[in-house]
């Protein structure tokens, strides 16, 4: 039916020397476009490895230790550790009760018998006031140089009963896997420039090729025009 | 070096009272605009909506950008990768990937062809009243939502200088962009897009040379220097510098910042690739963006334009993820509390202590940037209605001043409307606007597509495409909206994640063209006039 009819225009059939060109051109930035944005987030994809944070590493041997009281003193405050740093990529997890109660029992499980009671004191305080002396929790824990944890630590205490402590916790085994648990990949490792190299190629990158086949597009179709005479005519 | 502040203090406040120095830059601002506007005001129709195509390629560069970039650009992008990370790239990559659509397959043969809006090239190409009709209805409600967002935008930034509550600041915006869209009309439009542009563009440079500058980075070319924020985040790495509340700057380990797809961000891989694919599309399609190839003398300046503009657009988005880094890392003391989002990017220079007169100056670009794209989106939506319904469909008798009448007319009821839904506060401004995206991309592009690139699509084929496209935006929209109200409908989950109203022109814009095709094959023929109209003048086809 398309045969019969004449003024045919279609993206596949150019008729003109100048069309079949131009569309050679389109095609080609087209193809480079789509290659470029979604063939590398698709490369992203197949080379990701599920790559878990090394304190959760450490905190899953520990967790059935936690559990059945016979965790060391050493791996008491490697588990607290990992609640803090936890605690500490969102506000939202700070309203976690199940993940405050790990972290409080366990600083109060590993606190020598005198602290205990100020640990205590401090999590009642806590609770309406952030301004509390927490720097015994933080020799205790070893971070006393990690500002981004000590900054937490106020936020991390919940009122806890020194005679049903929760030092872990089924529930919070979900929430770990999904904050400890990173795509990673080279592509995601390697540091270009200060930037992990994927980031960079989406965030930096893409956006200079796209300005790129633009003007590349620009002069090509400029200098066709030239070529087929149609600057006056058809401009 | 003046510029840069003292050192912090505590007892800073990011929010709250009437603040001098910002409400004086603002107002300077919104008086030069009513200036430039008033300097360059429309005469008669043609004036008023393509501004006597008499703009230079990089004067309408600036124009399309300055349009183009909103309160979600400025704003918007820099939340969602503040709250959502590597997701946030989708949004950059897809605002500034569709120019290359634009260009290549679109913006000179639509300037070739002739029309004054979208709507035109759509009623005409497809030879249908009907077709007219519902496309300039799609393209009031696109110019519609992206206006709500922009509201919100103009709202939170009205609220942050003044102190007011959002509602009157959402009014008192409001009602400050109407007046000046009314007075100025197109002309005045497009000249002051270009000192738009200026000034949001200087407004959000300058406080990135600031940080990258203060905190030891490399601030030569901030856009790179801030990688190592990156990576100081996803290390965890401590640094010497503290925010303006004497906090630490350093953040516990957070690969979840930089990592694709992270399950902490609860977005994934689907998800990235769905948004950046409906956001090019719909960058393709937008009435308001399409209307911009009308300004230019020539169909290469069509195409030089985009190419700056999509430049200018860059130097923007080059920098937006700049704020969210150093945002995550100057607020991550818990006792900075949780920031309203959509507000970051003046957040971070306050934490940051960038001299208060330029946090100011970066809120007043902010509302420049919602400025000068509200003003484009009334003029197209009004153009819409008073060109494409009015005087197209109901009253084709009509003279010129009684189309401008109209159009004032639609602009004022327009700008009421989006004031009303504002007050509402649905979604993030970026959101929102991702929403009029959506339904560009599987409404008005397909046509374009379709209707430069093959002369057999025809009435019987751009009907079904419209439908389909149709079907799919009320059909999304319709399960968000039950949602937001608490209904729970059968499928919620099901539709809420593969046709959530942000993406869902992923699917519904081929299945648009699909249709197209399949009844443009047992539709009438595409009649001799248009096809020689499309293969002459648009194609360069002689016989």
């Amino acid at each position: 039916m398309e045969e019969s009819l004449s003024y045919e225009v279609n993206f596949f059939k150019p008729s003109t020397p100048f069309l079949k060109e131009n569309l050679r051109a389109i095609t080609i930035g087209l193809l480079i476009w789509g290659l470029a944005t979604y063939g590398f987030q698709i490369l992203l994809k197949i080379m990701e490895t599920p790559t878990t944070e090394a304190t959760y590493v450490a905190y899953q041997q520990i967790a059935p230790k936690l559990a059945d009281g016979t965790a060391s003193d050493e791996e008491k405050v490697a588990a607290a550790n990992t609640y803090l740093a936890l605690l500490g990529k969102s506000g939202a997890l700070l309203k976690n009760d199940t993940l405050k109660t790990a972290f409080t029992s366990t600083v109060y499980d590993l606190l020598p018998g005198d602290s205990k009671d100020a640990l205590l004191a401090a999590a009642t305080k806590a609770a309406s006031d952030s301004k509390v002396d927490v720097e015994f929790i933080n020799t205790a824990l070893g971070i006393g140089d990690n500002s981004a944890m000590k900054a937490v630590v106020p936020f991390a205490l919940i009122e806890v009963s020194p005679d049903k402590l929760a030092m872990t916790d089924a529930a919070l085994e979900p929430v770990m896997d999904k904050f400890f648990i990173h795509n990673q990949s080279f592509l995601t490792d390697t540091i270009v420039f200060g930037f992990p190299f994927h980031y960079l190629y989406t965030a930096l990158f893409l956006l200079a090729l796209f300005v790129l086949i633009c003007l590349v597009y620009c002069y090509k179709i400029d200098s066709l025009m030239k070529k087929y005479e149609m600057e006056k005519s058809f401009e | 070096m003046v510029f840069i502040a003292s050192p912090a203090f505590a007892g800073v406040k990011l929010e709250g009272s009437f603040k001098l120095v910002p409400a004086i830059i603002l107002t300077a601002c919104i008086l030069l605009f009513l200036w430039v506007g008033f300097m360059n005001k429309a005469e008669g129709t043609s004036d008023y909506y393509a501004a006597g195509r008499s703009i230079s390629r990089v004067g309408s560069g600036m124009a399309i950008a300055s349009n183009w970039m909103s309160a979600a650009s400025f704003l918007g992008m820099a939340a969602i990768m503040y709250g959502s990370g590597y997701h946030g790239l989708s949004y950059v990559v897809g605002w500034t990937g569709g120019y290359c659509l634009l260009l290549l397959l679109m913006a000179s043969q639509i300037r070739r062809f002739g029309k004054y809006t979208a709507t035109d090239f759509i009623g005409d190409r497809y030879y249908s009243s009907g077709m007219r009709f519902w496309t300039a209805i799609i393209a009031i409600f696109i110019s519609f939502c992206y206006s709500v967002g922009q509201f919100g935008g103009i709202g939170l930034m009205f609220k942050w200088i003044f102190g007011m509550q959002y509602s009157a600041s959402v009014i008192v915006g409001g009602s400050v962009v109407l007046a000046y869209t009314l007075v100025s009309g197109m002309l005045g439009v497009t000249k002051n897009q270009i000192v738009q542009y200026i000034i949001l563009i200087s407004a959000f440079l300058i406080p990135a040379f600031i940080l990258t500058f203060k905190f030891k980075y490399f601030w030569l070319v901030p856009q790179l220097g801030y990688g190592r924020v990156v990576s100081d985040i996803v290390v965890g790495n401590a640094t010497t510098f503290v925010n303006s509340f004497g906090h630490a700057m350093q953040t516990v380990p957070s690969p979840e910042f930089a990592m694709p797809w992270d399950t902490a961000t609860g977005k994934d891989f689907f998800q990235w690739m769905a948004t950046c694919f409906a956001l090019m599309i719909g960058t393709a399609g937008l009435p308001h963006v399409i209307q911009k190839f009308y300004v230019v003398p020539k169909p290469a300046d069509a195409r030089w334009s985009v190419t700056w503009g999509l430049f200018f657009i860059c130097l923007l988005y080059w920098t937006s993820p700049l704020y969210a880094a150093f945002g995550k890392i100057l607020s991550s003391n818990p006792e900075v509390g949780a920031l309203s989002k959509d507000a970051i990017v003046v957040y971070t220079a306050q934490l940051g202590s960038v001299n208060p007169i330029i946090v100011g100056f970066l809120a007043a670009g902010a509302v420049s940037a919602a400025f000068s794209t509200v003003s484009g989106l009334l003029v197209a939506g009004s153009s819409a209605f008073s060109n494409d319904i009015y005087f197209k469909i109901i009253n084709p008798e009509a003279t010129g001043d009684q189309q401008v009448r109209m159009a004032k007319i639609a602009t004022i009821v327009m700008a009421l409307g989006v004031m009303l839904v504002s007050l509402l506060k649905l979604a993030l401004v970026a959101q929102l606007v991702a929403l009029a995206f959506s339904i560009a991309g599987c409404t008005i592009f397909p046509l374009f597509l379709l209707g430069i690139w093959w002369s057999g699509s025809n009435r019987s084929g751009g009907i079904a495409s419209l439908t389909v496209g149709g079907f799919f935006t009320v059909f999304s929209i319709f399960y968000f909206i039950c949602g937001k109200f608490g209904v729970v409908l059968p499928g919620a989950a099901f539709v809420g994640y593969w046709l959530n109203p942000w993406y869902f022109a992923w699917i519904a814009a081929p299945l648009a063209v699909i249709a197209n095709i399949v009844f443009s094959g047992m539709g009438e023929p595409t009649p001799e006039h248009i096809r020689k109209h499309l293969a002459e003048e648009v194609h360069g086809i002689r016989r």
